[in-house]
């Protein structure tokens, strides 16, 4: 009796873990069951952690650096300059975005062939992949979202008369849409599913104009959400789960998009009037340093295990880094160029960011802090940059 | 002819100096304090990271009920270690499960052997897990996922709630190398592909030759 209980559960077990393989085999995209069968290239751009995407300003062109040897790997031609690009993992694909023509060409990082071009209807000025790697998010300067499922490439969901959907988050689970309305002071939450609005988080009284909101950023169990409204110096905190605010934290001058350090200690807030990182505490929200960085903020990153974030300038040619271990300043990267946004790769050891004036790309090895390469590419003008793999955190 | 066997031996012994020079500055800015993170094996027996000093360790987070990310990185690193063959008895790979309500030391064993044999399931306490996870710079947690009851929950609802209950643990996805001394000299990131994985751990086995 006890035998067979053993053997049942044994099978039991086993079935199970054949069932989620099989699973993963299943939802893998091409590139991962490649790689099971050993069939995988250099040839392929198709590997999600890998391989970072940066879009020319000026030419009809997309670069594709790779992380690993930091090197240029190839160019990848298009019809038009790219807009907003997003880079999805499971259908192993590139979706680059062509405002003008209110289309999205799709590109097959396998072959690295265009397969596809989608007519979407509104301009895509801003594109956010979901966090199940499945949907994408298109949002235009005059207030329309789209929504589409790219296994198919069919639109799921179709939101007019925003006051604008440039500022676009996912809910951790990829279920909802966050979109900022500035200057209503106004968070909408779409759900996916239902298609519709289905909550309006208020941040304040609407004003006619210049209101500035971050985008939202998320805890890391995602149910709690961060917003700056950077024009009246403080930070909301969002309830996620009951879509209302719980707190509003007043910070220092212009306080842009707060960032989660994914091991849960703090809530990082670099200002771009203050030139400082005010850190708040993940449990309290109590503010715990206030630290100059000389550096006027548009962006933050972390790396190598949340000890460093790295400050990225609005204007100006050096990225500012702090150590988070001591909550001081750690000195600036020289780099010869006005970084764009940034990214760190799935390991944190790295940090990606386009020169977007001079066409080059730097990594910047985050463990030593310093610059590790510049790498040249064949345009002038750079902007963004993006790789389908790079959180860390596992919902 | 000797002198150019020399000169090669000459280079290999200077290429095999600035690679321990290296290990040594990894050593000098580690971060991880090994001996803190106590944790029960799939014996019930009490270890530390350091238990397993002599190996190579390869650490990573998950839990066994895990959809896709564990089992995924899981057979990932069981490849590694195939195509790596007696190497692989250098190495130790330290599945640390953040949900010990339901991964206990049996359920560990069988999950972790059914990858390979030098895969251990590792799990403890709420708070034992929290300083492995702290060690890390990472984090764990549960998220409710009962509908109209989304909720994250604490350590008391997490130690109460019945195992049938919709719970979805949230944790790291980054696998961390940590050397014969229990030092952390690398991470991988998620997504890597086996071939990779095997690379990163014979690169750190020829240190220790």
């Amino acid at each position: 009796m006890l035998g067979r209980y053993i053997t049942h559960t044994k099978t039991r077990f086993h079935n199970r873990i054949l069932h989620s393989l099989l699973f993963c085999i299943i939802i893998a995209p091409p590139s991962v069951s490649a790689g099971f069968l050993d069939i995988f290239t250099d040839k392929t751009l198709s590997n999600g952690n890998r391989f970072a995407f940066v879009a020319s300003q000026l030419e009809p062109s997309i670069m594709a650096i790779d992380t690993s040897n930091n090197k240029l790997a190839d160019v990848l031609n298009l019809t038009h300059i790219s807009g907003p690009i997003v880079v999805s993992e499971k259908s192993d694909k590139l979706f680059a975005t062509d405002p003008d023509n209110e289309v999205v060409t799709v590109i097959d990082l396998e072959t690295r062939e265009v397969v596809s071009k989608i007519n979407i209807n509104m301009r895509p000025e801003a594109a956010l992949l979901s966090p199940i790697d499945r949907f994408v998010a298109f949002g235009s300067r005059e207030g329309s979202v789209s929504v589409w499922d790219m296994v198919g490439y069919t639109e799921v969901l179709r939101i007019d008369g925003l006051e604008s959907g440039l500022n676009l988050s996912f809910s951790f689970d990829g279920t909802k849409l966050y979109v900022v309305e500035p200057n209503k002071k106004n968070i909408a939450v779409i759900e996916i599913q239902s298609q519709s609005k289905i909550a309006d988080i208020s941040l304040g009284d609407p004003v006619e104009t210049d209101t500035e909101i971050s985008p939202v950023s998320r805890s890391a169990n995602g149910y709690t959400g961060f917003v700056s409204v950077i024009s009246e110096n403080r930070v909301v905190v969002l309830d996620l789960i009951k879509l209302k605010v719980k707190k509003s934290i007043p910070v220092g001058r212009n306080p842009i998009r707060p960032y989660s350090t994914a091991d849960n200690r703090y809530i990082l807030i670099p200002h771009r009037g203050d030139k400082t990182l005010i850190v708040l505490s993940a449990l309290s929200y109590e503010i715990i340093a206030t630290i100059p960085t000389g550096i006027e903020a548009k962006e933050l990153n972390t790396g190598w295990l949340e000890t460093v974030a790295f400050v990225m300038p609005k204007h100006g040619k050096e990225i500012a880094m702090v150590d988070l271990d001591k909550l001081r300043f750690a000195g600036s990267i020289k780099l010869g160029g006005q970084p764009d946004d940034g990214l760190v790769t799935a390991d944190s050891k790295k940090l990606f960011t386009a020169l977007a004036d001079t066409g080059e790309v730097v990594a910047i090895n985050t463990r030593t802090k310093s610059l590790e390469n510049k790498i040249m590419t064949p345009v002038t003008r750079l902007q963004g940059i993006e790789i389908a793999i790079s959180n860390n955190i596992c919902h | 002819m000797l002198p150019i066997i020399y000169h090669n031996l000459l280079s290999k012994r200077l290429i095999a100096i600035l690679i321990a020079t290296c290990l040594t500055t990894v050593h000098a800015d580690s971060i991880v304090d090994t001996s803190s993170i106590v944790l029960t094996d799939e014996n019930n027996k009490q270890v530390t990271i350091n238990s397993y000093n002599g190996y190579l360790k390869l650490v990573f987070f998950g839990y066994s009920h895990c959809p896709d990310v564990c089992p995924l990185t899981l057979f990932y690193i069981a490849s590694a270690l195939k195509s790596l063959e007696n190497d692989a008895n250098k190495i130790k790979v330290l599945f640390i499960s953040v949900d010990p309500k339901r991964d206990t030391p049996e359920v560990l064993s069988k999950y972790t052997d059914a990858f390979h044999k030098s895969i251990i399931g590792l799990s403890g306490s709420y708070d034992q897990i929290m300083t492995a996870t702290s060690n890390f710079r990472t984090t764990f947690g549960y998220n409710l996922n009962e509908k109209g009851k989304e909720k994250t929950l604490s350590k008391a609802e997490y130690e109460e709630i019945p195992t049938t209950m919709n719970y979805v643990p949230y944790h790291s996805s980054q696998l961390y190398i940590l050397d014969v001394e229990g030092e952390l000299v690398d991470i991988i990131g998620y997504g890597s592909k086996p071939e990779f994985i095997a690379k990163k751990l014979k690169q750190y086995l020829e240190l220790v030759k």
